[in-house]
């Protein structure tokens, strides 16, 4: 074979894994064929969830984190090969959903992120080196029973957003007594209005729309004949204490029930009587608690296009120190192109005051890179970029032109009479529950595809460790100089600016061992050109502590003075990035 | 210089009845041999007073120690009830004895009062809410050592090894004591006023300090740190909510993330007629009234930092009654208040409930008189173990190799006096000398492995945590006192001008009172204003065909408070002469009641 045909076979078998995927992404069947054009109650969730760890033994397997307030087990897909190494020595990355229980889509994001690191793990480098060589805790469903209550019963799209457990809401001694109803029986939970005579409403049928209402100010209403009320959610008083709707399911909020910065009820609406208070958020935290090695977490919600982390709260602001911003907006930037309509924002700052918030536990109680996701946007209904004024209307003109072009009008019901046992009758009408917080069926593979390869992006940037050869220098009186520097290749730190301030964790360890080695000084902080510039530590050379761990996208130099011959080992321990051993001799 | 047999110190330490030992084959002096076996002892009076008495579970410690409750109060129903609770912190083992006693003379004779009270409303008794830490102190959990938390495991010195270098029982005596090691780099000195106590030099002078203090133990890991991460763990009494500190060790990973904690939380919020919580320890809110600045607040944003000023009458009624009692006014021992993460704190700002708390006794801070005090220095009861301390020697008990920096003589004029920072306090001493000389352990050589000649002694575990057990039998009759008076001050709720006037066509004008005719507040007003508890709800109860035509069916009531606060009520109703109309007050709080009236 002349020399030429051998560099163009080389050039051939290199160029077969990348060639591959490229000549299949548009017509490979996939192995496990999901439907990404709708949503999944939690029983058709866990099914996706079994399917893919049948599919992928040794790389992918189903856990459960424990049961719900209503029994219901919470499915965890753990994508870690087994043959690439112990699962507690890779970086993790945590990623749940669907905390709240109607915003579902998050649930759907989590399988799409097993799927495709499972689906295009052997064909893309990227994903199999991800799937390789870290871990992945995808918790599809956070809040199984908000999910199931949201599929199986008459809803909105906000509504069901609580767990289950039974809160007395109006403080009657009294449980969930009184929710809204669906009075025709349609399966829909719909807005209410009542007719009063004209001029003594506050809306009136929009002339142009008849599926449309118009709010009239004060001093129209009876130059307009303002005719309606808006009366709440379908409903009646169940209870008959003169009030519809005031004690529906549950009403709390498994967001705001974790230790960081939690606060009571009267402070923070939906804590719980105490951080932790939930069988789902405990069995979270448990599992967190126990595997240190989660170095990055995302949490998927609905809506408005964010990628949002902490604080939430302004006084928390110094445990987002400046070398931990870098990390987290460097990732938020490459989000940003990742996922039009998203803006990066700061939970406090450019939503709202958040206190206890799942997120701000992961990042400011754990050390952990954490982001929520508020996926949808309404501008993507006609991908419009900007703040301007739509030349497509405003709030639901623009979503009922929507509704008509392009759905056909499958998600307006149409205001229409029934009898209330209260007002006589009343006009039941609105949207639908599955419009507004989540895309329309043709553009949920988009989204899920977006958010997960958002996640791979974040997943990539967990510390990634090298190090240099190790350098030996002669010293004084025949002890040498062994030089070692580390690198971290990746934006996330071995050790988070807060966990380092905070005291969370355990510093990376550093060991020097040798048969015939005697460690004589070590330290950190060594300078490249002067050998004797370090910081000696005053015991255990032979066993550094890195408190401050290897900085994302930067490096720590380690230097001892040693006596001796034959092999040695240095070794770094970390509880986010695992170990990382170099050997050498004196 | 001699030793002490190891014999001759238990026989000391026996004597004197106050600390514990770790020899199991001595007969242990009763008041320790009751907090030894708290739940058998709550088991023992639960079993000798049926009827009047019964268990109740709280929960168990980390370590799996049973924690029980004691209630006093009528066998049946749910009144409103006291909680007391003791032993939060592990080294505070004469608080729980004084639960235990407390316990025996309400069921006694001693209290003939306490027979009406307990008819309408309980007691709780938590006398050992932290047994682990109990235990640690006990010595049923290696050499008795003093640990305030629950021992969790932990990496205190953050090297990637956890508990690896607790204090060693270096002189074999069953107890973790102080090491005194001469060192010029160490931040003490040896005290003026007696050579066997210890002040921190006075640096803003140029005074050099002369030793270190470590607790007994050795440098297990070669860190050069010696028993820097022991088992302390984490206090239950900073792992409540309310100042919370996070990334503190000592207040946990996340609130309540501990048992003990966990349990007492879940005990109190399933108890919803606990009105008002007394804990012992080392908090009082009743000698100095806490801060009560807070207005009820408009809108919640934030925790408060003080009590709400309207909830400080309630407080000030129970002070008043302490006052009252025998022996109140002279108890004047203050303490903290209601600390960030503490069991009393979240009590008060988070379940709503009047946050009691007494201490019963602090070490001496004061130096006696100088006369009083005059060649007291080695007592007869400390035996041969303070021989090496001569008063007139200063230092000698130590193989000094350095002299002391006595300083000038113009530090005369303003002599330091007993430095309370110190786990050897000079005032702690003269206090030992006269009421427990075994309290003290005579500086005793030892050749430390890595630290060379230093000496071992100082105050046995527990000294300046342990309420003494004479302080303790003084102090039960005015405990005693004040639980009873402050149940008597319960909130009561009664209705009261209950009218009903008929007017025309049938219809009848219905009027009626709530009241609470108790001397505390049915609410506090944290309470009230934070939601914590659901308020009273009055509800209609109309004969059958009667018809409601004015006035809500049910009302949620404001707040009412102690001494006569009252909310009206008022309904119009059509029913006929001789139909009874019922009201009923009920409330998560307090014990529902109800009245009828017949239409006239």
């Amino acid at each position: 074979m002349s020399s030429r045909a051998r560099s163009l076979l080389v050039a051939l078998l290199l160029a077969v894994p990348l060639a591959a995927p490229a000549a299949t992404q548009a017509t490979r069947t996939p192995r496990v064929a999901i439907a990404w054009d709708r949503f999944y109650d939690y029983d058709g969730i866990v099914e996706l969830c079994r399917r893919l760890a049948d599919s992928a033994p040794g790389l992918c397997r189903l856990e459960w984190l424990g049961e719900s307030f209503e029994g219901r087990p919470m499915p965890l897909l753990v994508i870690a090969n087994a043959a690439t190494g112990d699962e507690a020595g890779k970086s993790a990355m945590w990623v749940d959903g669907n905390v709240h229980g109607n915003e579902v889509q998050g649930a759907e994001a989590c399988v799409y992120l097993a799927w495709l690191l499972l689906e295009r793990h052997g064909e893309l480098p990227e994903i199999t080196g991800l799937a390789d060589g870290r871990v992945f805790y995808i918790c599809p469903m956070v809040n199984p029973d908000g999910r199931q209550a949201w599929f199986a019963e008459a809803n909105t799209s906000s509504s069901s957003r609580s767990g289950r457990a039974p809160l007395d809401d109006d403080r009657d001694g009294l449980f969930d007594e009184d929710p809204p109803n669906d009075l025709d029986g349609d399966g829909e939970l719909l807005s209410m209005r009542v007719r009063v005579p004209p001029g003594e409403g506050s809306w009136r049928v929009s002339p142009e729309d008849p599926r449309r209402m118009e709010s009239v100010p004060r001093d129209k209403r009876r130059e307009l004949g303002a005719d309606l009320q808006l009366v709440g959610l379908e409903g009646v008083d169940d209870d008959g204490d003169g009030e519809i709707n005031e004690d529906g399911p549950g009403a709390y909020d498994l967001n705001r029930n974790w230790p960081s910065g939690w606060q009571p009820e009267w402070i923070q609406y939906g804590a719980g009587s105490h951080p932790l208070s939930h069988p789902e958020s405990a069995n979270i935290a448990r599992f967190l608690l126990a595997h240190g090695n989660v170095a990055a977490a995302q949490s998927f919600h609905n809506n408005g296009g964010m990628i949002l982390r902490g604080p939430g709260t302004k006084s928390r602001e110094d445990l987002y120190p400046r070398e931990d911003r870098e990390a987290y907006d460097a990732i938020a930037k490459e989000g940003e192109a990742i996922l039009p309509f998203y803006k990066s924002m700061v939970i406090w700052k450019d939503l709202y005051e958040v206190h206890g918030g799942f997120v701000n536990w992961c990042a400011e109680g754990l050390g952990i890179i954490s982001f929520t996701n508020e996926m949808w946007n309404g501008d993507q209904y006609f991908a419009e970029r900007g703040d301007g004024e739509s030349e497509f209307g405003e709030g639901n003109e623009k979503r009922l032109l929507f509704d008509d072009r392009l759905l056909f009008g499958e998600t307006f019901v149409d205001w229409h009479a029934v009898p209330h046992v209260t007002y006589g009758t009343v006009e039941v009408g609105g949207f639908r529950k599955m419009t507004g917080r989540v895309p329309p069926p043709f553009m949920i593979e988009e989204m899920l595809h977006r958010n997960a390869a958002f996640c791979v992006f974040h997943a990539s940037q967990m510390p990634l460790l090298r190090a240099d050869a190790p350098e030996l220098a002669e010293a004084e009186g025949g002890a040498r100089y062994l030089t070692l520097e580390i690198h971290n290749e990746r934006w996330i730190p071995t050790r988070t600016a807060v966990a380092v301030a905070q005291h969370i964790g355990t510093p990376d360890i550093v060991t020097l061992e040798g048969d015939d080695v005697q460690v004589l000084a070590g330290g950190a902080g060594a300078d490249r050109y002067d050998l004797a510039d370090f910081e000696p530590v005053e015991h255990e050379p032979a066993r550094l502590l890195l408190e401050r761990g290897v900085p994302g996208h930067g490096s720590v130099r380690l230097r001892w003075i040693v006596r001796g011959s034959g092999p040695f080992s240095v070794t770094l321990r970390t509880e986010k990035a695992g170990s990382l051993v170099v050997g050498g001799s004196l | 210089m001699q030793f002490p047999s190891v014999a001759s110190a238990l026989a000391v330490l026996l004597a004197s009845g106050l600390f514990p030992v770790s020899a199991q084959d001595v007969a242990q002096p009763a008041p320790l041999r009751m907090v030894e076996d708290v739940p058998g002892r709550l088991r023992a009076l639960a079993a000798e007073h049926p009827g009047r008495a019964r268990l109740e579970q709280v929960g168990r410690s980390l370590a799996g120690r049973e924690i029980l409750a004691l209630r006093l109060g009528p066998a049946e129903g749910e009144p409103p009830a006291l909680l007391v609770v003791g032993g939060l912190d592990g080294r505070r083992l004469g608080d729980s004895q004084a639960l235990l006693l407390l316990a025996e003379r309400l069921l006694s004779e001693a209290e003939p009062a306490a027979a009406a009270t307990f008819a309408e409303a309980s007691l709780t008794l938590v006398p050992l809410a932290n047994p682990d830490g109990a235990a640690a102190l006990l010595g049923q959990d290696g050499p008795g050592r003093e640990q305030a938390g629950n021992g969790r495991p932990e990496d205190a010195d953050r090297d990637g090894r956890v508990d690896e270098d607790g204090p060693d029982d270096l002189d074999g005596d069953g107890l973790i004591t102080w090491l005194r090691v001469p060192d010029p780099e160490g931040e003490w000195v040896v005290d003026d006023h007696d050579p066997r106590a210890l002040r921190k030099a006075r640096r803003e002078r140029g005074e050099r300090g002369t030793h270190r203090l470590l607790p007994e133990g050795r440098d297990d890991d070669r860190d050069g740190s010696d028993s820097e991460d022991g088992r302390d763990g984490v206090q239950p009494d900073r792992n409540f909510m309310h100042g919370w500190k996070e990334h503190d060790p000592a207040g946990g990973q996340a609130p309540l993330s501990e048992p003990e904690s966990l349990a007492l939380c879940d005990f109190v919020l399933a108890r919803p007629r606990i009105f008002a919580v007394l804990v012992i320890g080392a908090q009082d809110t009743l000698v100095e009234l806490p801060k009560a600045e807070a207005k009820v607040p408009d809108n919640w944003e934030a925790p408060l930092p003080s009590l709400i000023d309207d909830d400080l009458a309630a407080l000030k009624e129970v002070q008043r009654r302490l006052r009252a009692l025998p022996g109140g006014k002279d108890h004047k021992v203050k303490g903290e208040g209601l600390t960030g993460g503490s069991f009393l704190a979240w009590t008060y700002h988070q379940a709503g409930r009047l946050p009691l708390a007494l201490r019963l006794w602090e070490p001496p801070a004061e130096l006696p008189k100088p006369e009083a005090d005059a060649e007291q220095g080695a007592p007869a009861g400390e035996g041969e173990g303070a021989a090496p301390s001569a008063p007139t020697a200063p230092g000698a008990g130590a193989p000094a190799e350095k002299p002391r920096d006595k300083g000038d003589d113009a530090d005369k004029d303003d002599e330091p006096g007993s430095d309370a920072s110190s786990p050897v306090p000079a005032a702690v001493l003269a206090w030992l000398d006269k009421e427990h000389p075994a309290g003290f352990r005579a500086w005793t050589a030892f050749t430390h492995p890595e630290l060379g000649e230093v000496e071992i002694g100082g105050l046995l575990p527990g000294t300046l945590h342990v309420t003494p057990p004479e302080v303790v039998a003084a102090k039960v009759p005015l405990l005693s006192g004040l639980v009873l008076a402050v149940l008597d001050a319960r909130p009561q709720l009664r209705f009261e001008d209950v009218r009903a006037e008929r007017g025309a066509d049938g219809l009848y004008t219905l009027q009626a009172a709530l009241v609470d005719v108790g001397a505390l507040p049915a609410l506090t007003a944290l309470a009230a204003s934070a939601q914590t508890t659901r308020p009273v709800v009055v509800r209609l109860g109309l004969p059958e065909g009667g018809a409601r035509l004015a006035g809500p069916l049910a009302m949620r009531t404001g707040r009412l408070t102690g001494g006569g606060g009252r909310q009206e009520f008022r309904w119009v109703v059509a029913a006929g002469p001789g139909d009874v109309v019922r009201l009923t007050a009920d409330a998560d709080a307090l014990p529902p009641v109800t009245t009828e009236v017949s239409l006239p």
